[in-house]
């Protein structure tokens, strides 16, 4: 290490011991003393990265410093590893060598080419210090390159580290900053470029559940080859549009289908209209359901080039795009154009000047209309038609065409069509029992996080919302959840539940405790020691509920919850209640809008307060003396 | 069928072997979904269809299970034959597996995914297995006919997981809501000694099942049925002809031959640990090998002879007689003038623990102690013959206590094998009559304070030279709370109090668990808060990050409660007790288990403000099961000033039948009823 960095790093661990309450430095799980990473290109399509990493790690949290893992493949080896644990004044603990890795080639699908070198250390004391030292030579058909992020999890700062990329001045290497705006140092040498890109101590980000992903706020910078060889073929990345020109080149000709295949698109189609877009789109959206599942192989050239549709069609599965692709097949077998589109499941947007395949991670496929375009979701047709689930909803895709390819954005959902609705009728007896009807209705988003449940088995659904509620010795009579879903129309799902709790209030004497919902069981606030300032709400949404409530006969309400009310700039939460003869009337309204709130999370975690104890309220009701 | 849970089934059986070297394969069935009862009667009945290869018109068409109408998909039929044959000088098995399972939903289709573990290792090794004659067929009906779908060889893959393993995996084509599957695959096995555990139940169903093994005369094996349900049985004695380098012979064989019909699916409930163990299954032990004139070798027949070969074994009995490694910290802890044994394995282990990191992993057999030096690491058995060696030169009586995790099933009692086993703990005799255990996995208990899954009823204490003996390690240390809180109501209902709990044994271990998996201490008290309903003024703990027994807490809170006019609506419980039943499932299939047995002490001074009287008190509650294993009182006083609330409950079994289900629920109801009480205050006389 060099002694410059040791001194800053000393000296910044000071500080944050003396700025910050103890709480605080007990958060700090690792520190990531010094990262080098050593980039030589040869071509666009080899290359070698050399890294070496030392961290300090403090306990037992970094987990994630202490297990190394590394997939490689045919065109990828590991030229050089070690790993040195030492303690802090620096006498050696272990070293892992190369043949102490294992390796798997086992993976979550049905095949793929490639394998895993991974390792795992348990330190027996914290702190330690761990330095790896790895080179990896990229042979061929690389369309990536390794990325800078040397902050890499929460909890963890990093006090010095550096990426150090060298090229031939005309291999045309690429270079995006995201989170951050570093200048690198160039240098020109004997034909070459060398870029240097540093970063020092960057501060900890603290994992809160109120704040972005780490995605979103890491400092981070990706390079890549301007153009690179891939499997033979010629990969252009200056523009999207000539990535989608290239993996429209993979794609062609693959959307070929059997007579046999079309036949039965005409046949099943047949009833429909000319003009009918969305008639037949559903028909063979359906037939995609009915007859193909998803299974994952990524062999060779196979990672970007779908399956063939005829194979899809005698096999019946494949992966995302190989069933997109298939869908498209069928679809053109009807005479409708459609188009695949690359998409991230994460990331609503594309960085519009710096195209490369790291952004994308699935596959879905786009019929292009006047009015109403239709986005199909090819590797869950169980989903309904038209329907753009959350992880997909709002963001920028790439379409591939023939003539290249296009950044489109999907459509996004308004807030308020993300809806849940709940009805609670409550029946009490005056021996503490109650009769319950418990009828929710989850729109659109909510629908989509809830959609499993119509898929549950019968005693799967009973137990899991005899958990899920409030209702003490329980005895449902009737359970469903139905899925209401209509093409073309957001969708929703209800559940009701109906039946006896043996103990909803418990009684003394003359009176009884009943709580004012059994929704909301075990609802608490955030309990993050550190609430940081902001909150991010990625899908807003709004839920409505009302409890009824029947006083039993001879008896009377002493003590009802009040009213409560809170606003802030990213919702609200109303709490109404009125006695209407024999019925108590409790209405609930949450309204929660998407984006990014500077100081959100501490006006949030208040209104979740008041929520809480709003929850936990009780009615109480007396016998009528006679 | 199987699963994820594979690969980490091998990674945990990596370092168990047996006498004949490895036990390390095995194919094993996972479950991971849910109960599913048969509900109703079958109205129209499934006959078993034996044609393997002729799916019938009834199979093909039907649209439900009417046995189990949740049931996803079904196991219509399977045949597992298992023989011997004589292949380049040396007996191996062939086991042949044919199956047919029928799609009914679309979480169903995930049973057209098969996956064959098998040991090969990476480099060429005299044993290994091969899987081969891999064939699946997908029957669909298709407008009133029936289209067969061949699976293609191009959709079998093989994977290496590891050094020693294969994964052969192959889905089957055209599978849908409807669909007929069939499959068959043959593995030839050089591990003639060992025959897999015949799973007969899945989590799925099944229809039919049939097991059929041949075993030459040479072998004498044993066969362990268990589970509820029960399989039709044939033995009989058949001839059996052998070919032995080109020539054929003749020679006695036993026929075994099991079916089981019309088997529910077994699915996991909660508070069970090995739901694997509760399927109709059947082990096969080697007992004895006899080769007339050429060997003769018998195998464990008793605890004793199993005790005797780990005490014999290079990877167990060797390492128990190793030198002491950690002599200078052995040494250092003697000087501190320690005296009882107790106090001197407690100073060992955390001695231990300080230079020797426990890496996650449970293991029988253990490595060499420089190895184990040198990595800084190992698995608890790596570590206890450490540990074990460090005791003995400290003059202390120490031994292995083997026994299976409650993870993999118990022990076969009955059937003496080391196949049994898969770990140890440290037994240590306290005086003539008494020990008490220790394990390196202990991170947040104590002696006799082990992992929970650790603790097996049935435990054997191998001593060399003498005979073994049998312990019981639930009826270690029993885990204690005991709750006290005192505080004055002021008459606006807030109450000011504080609570001191005192968590013993197991319950040490689990507060401190809790507060290390909190983010930081702020987290962890911000989450007791939470959990308690109450605002914390203060919190101190004693014995939080220590070895020891106990965990002392402290807390100065404050909590509000409902109050009207003239009224406080007190809960007596300040702090809840128990916040709901945990068993809230109808019905169920497995038995309880529950992780050790309890005891919890929880009493409540409030002073009531003046000038207020009480009006209403709770009722009392004794609540017990027939035998007293759980007992539950609760108790409310009204002294004048003071209100005196007492609960206790103790659990003192740790296993119920399925049977007693419906008791546990009524009694654990009951307790949780308790707990929304209501003390009623008036203002006045």
């Amino acid at each position: 290490m060099n002694p410059k960095n040791s001194i800053c790093l000393n000296l910044f661990m000071i500080l944050s011991v003396l700025n910050c309450s103890s709480a605080k430095a007990e958060s700090v799980n690792a520190v990531v003393l010094e990262e080098t990473n050593d980039v030589n290109v040869s071509d666009g399509n080899s290359y070698t990265w050399t890294l070496h990493r030392e961290v300090m790690i403090n306990n037992a949290s970094a987990k994630r410093h202490t297990q190394f893992s590394l997939f490689m493949n045919d065109d990828t080896a590991l030229s050089k590893f070690q790993i040195t644990i030492s303690d802090k004044n620096g006498g050696v603990l272990r070293t892992i060598k190369q043949k102490d890795l294992q390796r798997t080639e086992l993976s979550d699908g049905l095949a793929s080419d490639g394998y895993y070198y991974y390792v795992d250390f348990t330190p027996s004391t914290y702190p330690v210090i761990t330095t790896l030292d790895m080179k990896v030579d990229f042979k061929r058909n690389n369309l990536s390159m390794p990325r800078f992020n040397p902050l890499g999890d929460y909890n963890t700062s990093v006090a010095h580290a550096s990426y150090n990329i060298s090229y031939p001045q005309d291999a045309g290497i690429g270079y995006h900053c995201l989170n951050c705006d570093i200048q690198p140092i160039e240098r020109q040498n004997n034909g070459r470029t060398l870029l240097t890109f540093e970063m020092s101590n960057l501060p900890v980000v603290e994992n809160s559940s109120y704040s972005r992903p780490l995605s979103q706020v890491a400092p981070t910078v990706y390079f890549k080859p301007r153009k690179a060889t891939y499997y033979k073929t010629e990969c252009d990345l200056n523009s999207w549009n000539a990535m989608g020109k290239w993996m429209n080149s993979l794609w062609e000709g693959r959307d070929e289908l059997p007579p046999e295949a079309v036949a039965k698109v005409k046949m099943i189609t047949r009833e429909c209209h000319d003009n009918d877009l969305r008639g037949k789109v559903g028909l063979l959206y359906n037939y995609l359901a009915q007859n193909t599942r998803y299974v994952s192989i990524q062999l060779g050239i196979g990672g970007y080039q779908p399956m063939k549709a005829a194979d899809v069609w005698r096999l019946g599965y494949g992966d995302c795009k190989a069933l997109s692709n298939y869908m498209k097949a069928l679809l053109k077998a009807a005479d409708i154009e459609s188009h695949c589109l690359s998409i991230s499941t994460d990331e609503d947007k594309l960085l519009s000047d710096f195209p490369n395949f790291q952004q994308m991670d699935h596959v879905i496929l786009e019929v292009p209309a006047e009015k109403d375009t239709i986005w199909l979701e090819c590797t869950n047709p169980q989903l309904p038609l038209g329907y753009i689930p959350s992880y997909l909803s709002g963001h920028e895709a790439l379409e591939i065409t023939s003539s290249g390819g296009r950044v489109v954005t999907l459509p996004e959902y308004p807030d308020s069509v993300n809806r849940r609705i709940s009805d609670v009728h409550i029946t009490l007896s005056e021996d503490g029992s109650a009769d319950l009807a418990i009828k929710e209705t989850y729109v659109n988003h909510l629908y989509y996080r809830k959609s499993y449940l119509a898929k549950m088995d019968d005693k799967e659904l009973r137990d899991l919302l005899l958990k899920q509620y409030l209702i003490p010795q329980g005895v449902p009579s009737t359970v469903e959840a139905s899925d209401d879903s209509q093409p073309f129309s957001s969708p929703s799902i209800t559940t009701l539940w109906k039946g006896k709790s043996y103990s909803y209030s418990s009684i003394t004497g003359s009176r009884l405790f009943v709580p004012s919902t059994p929704l909301h069981k075990g609802f608490s606030p955030g309990t993050d020691s550190h609430v940081s300032d902001e909150l991010y709400i990625r899908n807003g949404f709004c839920e409505k509920e009302t409890v009824v409530i029947d006083i039993p006969d001879g008896y009377e309400a002493e003590s009802l919850p009040t009213p409560q009310k809170s606003a802030a700039p990213f919702g609200s939460f109303t709490l109404d209640v009125r006695q209407e003869g024999k019925q108590v009337i409790l209405t609930t309204w949450f309204t929660f809008y998407r984006g990014v709130y500077p100081d959100g999370a501490r006006q949030l975690n208040e209104m979740e307060k008041m929520m809480a104890s709003a929850f936990a309220k009780k009615l109480i009701l007396k016998r009528n003396e006679q | 069928m199987l699963d994820k849970g594979f690969f980490l089934y091998l990674q945990a059986n990596k370092n168990s072997k047996t006498i004949y070297t490895m036990n390390i394969r095995g194919f094993i069935l996972s479950l991971s979904v849910l109960l599913g009862i048969s509900v109703g009667k079958a109205q129209e009945t499934l006959e078993p269809n034996l044609k393997f290869g002729k799916p019938t018109d009834q199979e093909i068409n039907m649209t439900v299970y009417d046995r189990d109408k949740d049931a996803a998909a079904v196991v219509l039929y399977k045949s597992t034959t298992v023989r011997y044959e004589i292949a380049s000088g040396s007996f191996r098995t062939i086991t042949e597996v044919k199956a047919r399972v029928k799609i009914l939903k679309q979480e169903g289709t995930e049973y057209a995914n098969v996956e064959i573990p098998y040991f090969e290792m990476e480099k060429a090794s005299r044993e290994k297995e091969i899987v081969s004659n891999v064939k699946a067929f997908s029957y669909n009906n298709e407008g009133g006919n029936v289209v067969k779908t061949k699976m293609e060889n191009s959709s079998v893959f093989r994977e290496r997981v590891d050094n020693n393993y294969m994964l052969l995996k192959f889905t089957v084509p055209q599978v849908k809501i409807g669909t007929v599957i069939e499959y068959q695959y043959r593995v030839e096995s050089d591990f003639y000694y060992s025959i897999d555990t015949w799973y007969a139940q899945e989590e799925i169903p099944v229809v039919y099942t049939n097991y059929d093994l041949t075993i030459p005369e040479y072998f004498n094996f044993s066969l362990d049925q268990t589970g509820t349900e029960r399989t039709e049985n044939k033995i009989d004695d058949v001839s059996q002809t052998l070919s032995f380098e080109g020539e054929s012979f003749r020679c006695n064989a036993k026929h075994y031959n099991m079916t089981a019909v019309n088997l529910p699916g077994l699915k996991k409930d909660p508070y069970v640990y090995c739901p694997k163990e509760y399927l109709l299954q059947v082990k096969t032990e080697l007992r004895s090998v006899e080769i007339p004139g050429v060997l003769y070798k018998n195998f464990s027949t008793s605890w004793e002879d199993v005790s005797e070969q780990l005490l014999k074994d290079e990877d167990f009995g060797d390492l128990l007689r190793r030198s002491n490694p950690l002599k200078e910290e052995t040494a250092r802890c003697l000087s501190k003038g320690l005296s009882t044994p107790r106090e001197k394995t407690a100073a060992l282990y955390t001695a231990l623990k300080e230079r020797l990191s426990w890496n996650g992993k449970y293991s029988l057999f253990g490595e060499s102690p420089n190895k184990v030096m040198k990595n800084g690491t190992g698995s608890n058995a790596d570590l206890n013959f450490i540990l074990i060696s460090m005791l003995k030169e400290s003059g202390l009586r120490a031994y292995p206590v083997v026994l299976s995790r409650r993870d993999l099933g118990r022990i076969p009692f009955t059937h003496p094998s080391i196949k049994g086993l898969n770990t140890f703990v440290v037994g240590v005799l306290e005086n003539d009559s008494m020990m008490f255990f220790i394990d390196s996995s202990v991170e947040n208990g104590y002696l006799d304070v082990l992992p929970p899954n650790l603790l097996s009823e049935q435990a054997y204490v191998l001593r060399e030279g003498a005979e073994g003996i049998w312990v019981n390690l639930q009826q270690t240390a029993l885990a204690k709370k005991k709750v006290i809180i005192e505080g004055t109501l002021k008459p606006d209902g807030t109450l000011e109090a504080s609570c001191s709990t005192q968590s013993q044994n197991q319950f040490s271990a689990s507060v401190r668990k809790d507060f290390k998996t909190a983010k930081d201490s702020i987290s962890y008290v911000k989450e007791l808060a939470e959990d308690y309903g109450v605002e914390i003024i203060s919190y101190t703990s004693n014995g939080m990050s220590q070895f020891s027994d106990t965990v002392d807490e402290t807390i100065h809170f404050t909590k509000h409660f409902e109050t009207t006019g003239d009224h406080i609506y007190l809960n007596p419980f300040v702090i809840p007790v128990m916040k709901e039943s945990p068993f809230k499932e109808e019905t169920r299939a497995l038995p309880v288990e529950f992780p050790y047995r309890s005891s919890i002490n929880y009493v409540v001074y409030i002073n009531t403000p003046e000038g207020f009287t009480v009006e209403e008190l709770p009722e009392k509650l004794i609540i017990s099961t027939e035998d007293k294993s759980v007992v539950c009182r609760a108790n409310f006083q009204d002294t004048g000033e003071k209100l005196v609330v007492t609960y206790r409950l103790n659990i003192e079994k740790p296993f119920f039948l399925v049977t007693e289900y419906q008791m546990l629920k009524v009694i654990f109801d009951e307790i949780a009823k308790l707990n929304n009480n209501m003390i009623v205050l008036k203002k006045g006389q």
